[in-house]
């Protein structure tokens, strides 16, 4: 339950702020339980900057303990989990929104329009101004539908590169700028699962003073060339798309398999049959076998190892982001122990030590006098290590093209580029990028994602307004093409396309 | 030589190690038990001279093995854990005896254990057991300075490393004294402060290691010879750099405690470490 220790409450608020539940208000300058609401969840506790706020083993009569996440919420009858998804009625806890079982939005609405461009726009070369028609207007006529693709490569003024490295190693901070020969070209993305991204270009920085050597970056990354880049107060980062990245100097060649929570999850029986405690060392949650749910669920006790790092829940810890294993900064196994309660440990107690890639192990064991060594990792014990290591994907660099076509590529199809863009989230118009399928952002404009490795190679280029070029292919019914004011005065049939070739 | 002063107080000279055991239990001082402790003593100090290569290997050159002798993993375990990767497994051999020790004769009954290894010092406290260390502010000098302990604080070791000791220092503090849960941790981090208190200075003579010791387990690294008089502002700057570690060190809950010397002037943390004997 939670307890609020009134001497030390500075009745700031911030906790019933953040109660999900509604279970704290404030009277007389002092927060307080306001009734039965109360999950024990723990938030209150975490956030209260005068640590007043304390949780203790008890549970309220009645209550139910969630076991749906780590967070165990104590919920009593009649209330919901911290997470609003769970009610306990009359003593069993509830999923309180029926099942789902279908979407409206799902399925194809245009299946008559083909996945696949009929040419590309690789090569195609662009027409300028905007009014011409586009280079190529092809039909042709499949599956007894005729068929047009309009294809162009287009500069694109809005346009940059998202890139993903799949990565443990901290590279630097969110919002960090990132660097190319010392000139500015993005910044560091919000991390995505397993990998750091970096964000490259965009109409800013190509309109600003170092636009060019960011048309070149993004058209570099896009056609898997290898680009050095440095982050603003963090790391080197040597990368081509395809290729394992090199993070100052260093090869990573795995990507995790989960947090450091969810890889004690996955092999905590494995592990279990093999040492009497892990701590698998990562960057987002450090992982405390014996301690945690999943070691629980396979029989086994918290063995009194505290392992480095801010406890979050039970078997979950918070570490410190750097170089070390996991990409935490703990340097060795030795590191990653801060004591042992030897009022709950035994002497000869084995701790396995290793990374959410299993690329680094070590074995610790306790001493009686409650000391850690390290000792060698025995091969039943390295295999469990190398299970882990061969569920982890191959660390790679990967890239999404990022643009929006506006004037020139829209007028080159139509007198009514509006009618174009509503076509296209409408699905009656496919967009490809060199022949590759685009993800088309919602809203307006046609703003779309491509992933670079699907292009037709070395399909990119730049030019010095500046602006990235990029092939555009629209594909749609003849009679869709006609609807929204196509030019059908420039069709070409693709026969006498391919005979010019 | 094993000599026997006072009861439950024995003296032991082997070597390059001066002991000083003590122990007592609830009936008073234990003296043939504290005998045989300072034998136990001299069979650890045989393993790390077995082990003797392996000890003075940099960091980064150890590997692990089932071989080798607890001391000697004791002694791995705690440079590892200071985090200073310039130190060899030899930064910890004094506290690391005197926790081998001390752990000895708390196995055998003791409930008050002193182990004093030429300044790098193991407590063993049970229950109501008090204790105070004196703390001097350079090698050889009278303690000015005072460290209380119970047996609730956790303490189990204090090390000091400084100038003039009987290992070398890279940094100009007269002594860098370190409170940690084992002696082996205290010992390393009182090195590894030590050596941070550095400050390029005219009057800072450097030697080569090797040139001073020609056996010592850190060729090839610079360390402070002689330290003349230094300006104030050279004074605080190293006091600065020493406590940054130590408050560094503190905040990860591997020290209890730390406080630095430097030519009359201290600096401690937590604040009141230790306090001044009037």
């Amino acid at each position: 339950m939670i307890v609020i220790q009134e001497s030390l409450c500075k009745g700031c608020g911030l906790c019933v702020k953040n109660c999900p539940t509604g279970a704290i208000g404030v009277t007389d300058k002092i927060a307080r339980l306001l009734g039965p609401a109360c999950t024990s969840c723990g938030i209150c506790m975490r956030i209260c900057p005068a640590s007043a706020i304390l949780r203790d083993d008890s549970s309220p009569d009645g209550a139910a303990s969630c076991r749906a996440c780590p967070v165990q919420c104590a919920i009593q009858p009649g209330f919901e989990g911290a997470c609003r998804r769970y009610t306990n009625i009359n003593g069993t806890l509830v999923r309180n929104r029926a099942l789902v079982t279908n979407n409206d939005y799902a399925g194809h609405l245009y299946p008559e329009v083909p996945d696949r461009p009929l040419i590309t726009a690789v090569g195609a070369g662009t027409e300028y101004p905007c009014c011409k028609p586009a280079p190529h207007i092809v039909t042709a006529t499949i599956k007894n539908i005729e068929v047009v693709t309009v294809v162009t490569e287009a500069p694109l003024s809005y346009s940059g590169i998202k890139v993903k490295i799949d990565a443990n190693a901290h590279i630097g901070v969110e919002g960090a700028r990132v660097f190319r020969d010392g000139a500015v070209i993005g910044m560091v993305d919000t991390e995505e699962y397993g990998a750091k991204m970096l964000s490259i270009g965009g109409a800013n920085i190509l309109s600003g003073k170092y636009g060019f050597i960011a048309a070149r970056t993004i058209v570099g990354l896009a056609n898997g060339e290898r680009v050095v880049l440095q982050v603003e107060k963090g790391s080197k980062l040597d990368i081509a798309v395809g290729q394992p990245p090199v993070i100052d100097g260093m090869t990573e060649r795995k990507m995790r398999v989960g947090c450091g929570s969810a890889t004690i999850g996955m092999f905590a029986a494995a592990l279990s049959k093999v040492v009497d405690e892990a701590i698998i060392l990562d960057y987002h949650v450090i992982g405390l076998l014996s301690e945690h749910r999943a070691g629980e669920e396979v029989g086994m006790a918290y063995s009194g190892v505290i392992p480095n790092g801010r406890k979050s829940t039970r078997g979950r810890y918070f570490g410190e982001l750097g170089h070390g294993w996991g990409g935490t900064d703990i340097a060795c196994p030795l590191e990653a122990v801060k004591m042992v309660d030897m009022s709950l440990a035994r002497p000869g107690m084995q701790i396995l030590v290793t990374e959410t890639t299993g690329q680094k192990a070590g074995l610790l064991e306790v001493q009686p006098s409650g000391v850690v060594v390290e000792i060698p990792l025995t091969a039943e014990i390295q295999a469990v290590v190398d299970l882990i290591a061969a569920n982890c994907e191959e660390a790679r660099v990967s890239a999404i093209y990022v643009g929006g076509t506006g004037g020139s590529a829209r007028a080159g199809v139509t007198s009514y580029p509006i009618k174009l863009s509503q076509a296209v989230h409408e699905g009656e118009v496919k967009l490809t990028i060199g022949g590759a399928p685009t993800y088309v952002l919602p809203g307006g404009g046609i703003n779309f994602m491509v992933d670079v490795e699907k292009v037709v190679a070395k399909a990119f280029s730049w030019v010095a307004t500046p602006a990235t070029v990029a092939p555009v292919e629209y594909t749609m019914t003849r009679d869709t093409f006609e609807k929204i004011g196509g030019h059908t005065q420039s069709i070409k049939s693709l026969a006498a396309i391919k005979q010019d070739v | 030589m094993i000599e026997n002063s006072k009861p439950g107080i024995v003296r032991l000279d082997y070597g390059p190690m001066q002991l000083t055991i003590s122990a007592q239990d609830d009936h008073g001082p234990m003296t043939p038990i504290v005998e045989q402790a300072a034998h136990y003593a001299m069979e650890i100090l045989t393993e790390v001279a077995g082990h003797k290569k392996i000890a003075a290997s940099p960091q980064r050159e150890l590997g692990v093995s089932k071989d080798w002798p607890e001391v000697l993993l004791q002694m791995i375990t705690a440079v590892k854990r200071s985090g200073d990767k310039t130190l060899t497994p030899m930064a910890a051999v004094a506290g690391t005896i005197a926790d081998l020790t001390a752990d000895w004769l708390q196995l055998h009954g003791a409930t008050k254990a002193i182990v004093n290894n030429g300044g790098d010092i193991a407590v063993r406290l049970t229950g109501a057991q008090t204790t105070t260390v004196g703390i001097a502010p350079a090698i050889g000098r009278k303690p000015t300075h005072a460290l209380a302990l119970t047996a609730d604080a956790g303490v189990g070791g204090i090390a000091t490393s400084g100038l003039g000791g009987r290992s070398f220092t890279k940094g100009i503090a007269t002594a860098a004294v370190v409170a940690a849960a084992r002696a082996s941790v205290a010992d390393a981090c009182a090195t590894s402060l030590g050596n941070v208190t550095y400050v390029e200075h005219p009057a800072v003579k450097l030697a080569w290691a090797e040139q001073l010791d020609p056996n010592t387990d850190i060729r090839g690294h610079r360390v402070v010879e002689q330290v003349g008089l230094l300006p104030p502002a050279v004074v605080e700057q190293a006091l600065h750099n020493g406590w940054s570690q130590a408050a560094q060190l503190y905040k990860t809950g591997l020290i209890m405690g730390a406080a630095i010397f430097i030519q009359q002037r201290v600096v401690m943390i937590p604040e009141n470490f230790v306090t001044e004997i009037c």
